[in-house]
């Protein structure tokens, strides 16, 4: 049986439901096509990633993963991305814990990117200085090396956005997207930290002790 | 301030976070509109609704007892669920309201949650002609209290507008900025369960706990 371990990459600013369900439905998939999973991994972004004034101390995002998953006996939250003091692209994120789950699992078992609709979306994303957000082939490569699975959600368009890059309709067909038919969550952190500083309550919107964290620490009060 | 209890009705086959948001996000939107929300109760409907996927309301009540357990405020109500025959929404509503001014007192509220899309039913008619709703029921129901959570494509002011139900004597709330306006359905879950798919994060664990011990929905 072919063995595979997951990842989600992000900036679980703070992590929701959704992030989870994303992770959950991967597998369910996965399974479902005789492929085992060992293992899921989420892993904040740094501090560094951006200068926007919303993405809170990595410090505080990487105990919200760790509460978030902590009643998963197979998704766990790993500091190695968010504890660089600089951005790490993706693909050496990819990499890095390739290598380590092969040592920890066997050389047999592939590491698959799972995303959201919204991730492909920024795919051709051109930054303020005019550089692109991502390196073509760094794409090519978590699609093609890698394996990459995406979650899509009302509002993305990532089979459009790909037909629109020169060089990708091709490979399109490499990608598994995939539906949550259970939960078809619109979720987002972006809503949960304007209800958390309109106190509102957030309850069965992220696990209860992701939200027992953010309120011992007053988080996104502001 | 005005102190006011929300009432929930449903199936709850298996009760999900859609469910508890809903509540959730009602609450918010009634306290911001200056009230105080005293209590959340959740009432299962009968066995004698009659619909054939609907399980025993023993498993269904202390699905929502387990779903509840976590909350500050909302509690799991066998009054509708222990009764052998279906009793109309009204009637629910009427036997709540009549309960919690005798436990709060006379000037407490009631508010019965629905969704958008139940507004809508309003003025609508079934197969056979006859109307979905008797109109002094509506009368009543809008009377009493609803709190409507919105749906997308739906647009139950516009129902109420046609109806003539608006005014003073209306105490309609809809809810407005609502942060998990999802749809996990029961429907949804039953179908995983018996695929063998994860439902884990749509529900508490303390129903997920209980569904794999009782062997539900297999």
């Amino acid at each position: 049986m072919k063995r595979v371990a997951l990842i989600a990459v992000g900036s679980f600013n703070p992590p929701t439901i959704a992030h989870l369900r994303m992770l959950e439905t991967a597998r369910s998939h996965l399974e479902a096509i005789d492929t085992h999973v060992v293992e899921g991994i989420m892993s904040p972004v740094a501090d560094s990633y951006n200068n926007k004034p919303t993405l809170i101390k990595s410090k505080y995002r990487i105990e919200m993963v760790r509460a978030a998953t902590k009643t998963s006996d197979w998704i766990r939250a790993d500091d190695w991305e968010c504890t660089r003091p600089t951005w790490t692209r993706t693909i050496d994120v990819l990499k890095y814990h390739r290598e380590r789950i092969q040592k920890k699992f066997g050389s047999d078992v592939g590491l698959m990117l799972v995303a959201g609709g919204d991730f492909v979306d920024t795919f051709p994303r051109i930054l303020p200085d005019g550089s692109n957000l991502w390196n073509p082939s760094d794409i090519l490569k978590i699609i093609v090396d890698f394996g990459l699975i995406v979650l899509t959600r009302d509002g993305s368009t990532p089979l459009n956005t790909l037909d629109s890059m020169p060089g990708f309709s091709e490979i399109s067909g490499k990608i598994q997207f995939i539906s949550d038919e259970v939960c078809p969550s619109a979720v987002s952190s972006t809503r949960l930290r304007a209800a958390i500083s309109a106190k509102k309550s957030i309850k069965y919107a992220t696990t209860d002790e992701v939200i027992e964290y953010i309120q011992e620490n007053s988080l996104y009060q502001k | 301030m005005r102190n006011v209890v929300i009432l929930a009705v449903g199936s709850f086959n298996p009760p999900t976070f859609g469910h508890l948001r809903m509540l959730q996000d009602a609450k918010d939107s009634l306290q911001k509109a200056g009230m105080n929300v005293l209590e959340g109760i959740m009432s299962p409907v009968s066995d004698g609704y009659g619909k054939k996927t609907l399980i025993s309301s023993d498993h269904r009540f202390a699905m929502v007892v387990a779903a509840t357990q976590n909350s500050d405020w909302i509690r799991a109500d066998s009054w509708e669920c222990s009764k052998s025959e279906w009793t109309t929404t009204l009637n629910v509503l009427k036997h709540h309201e009549h309960d919690v001014k005798e436990r709060f007192g006379d000037d407490v509220g009631i508010y019965l949650l629905v969704g958008g899309d139940v507004v809508e039913t309003f003025d609508k008619f079934n197969a056979d002609g006859s109307p979905v709703w008797k109109r002094e029921d509506v009368e009543m129901l809008v009377s009493i209290g609803l709190v409507v959570q919105p749906r997308p494509g739906s647009d139950p002011e516009k129902t109420l507008e046609i109806l003539g139900l608006q005014g003073g004597d209306i105490n309609v709330h809809m809810i407005r900025n609502e942060i998990a306006s999802n749809a996990i359905s029961s429907t949804r879950l039953r179908a995983a369960i018996k695929e063998h798919r994860s439902i884990k994060y749509t529900t508490p664990e303390s129903v997920i706990k209980y569904i794999k011990e009782n062997k539900l929905y297999e």
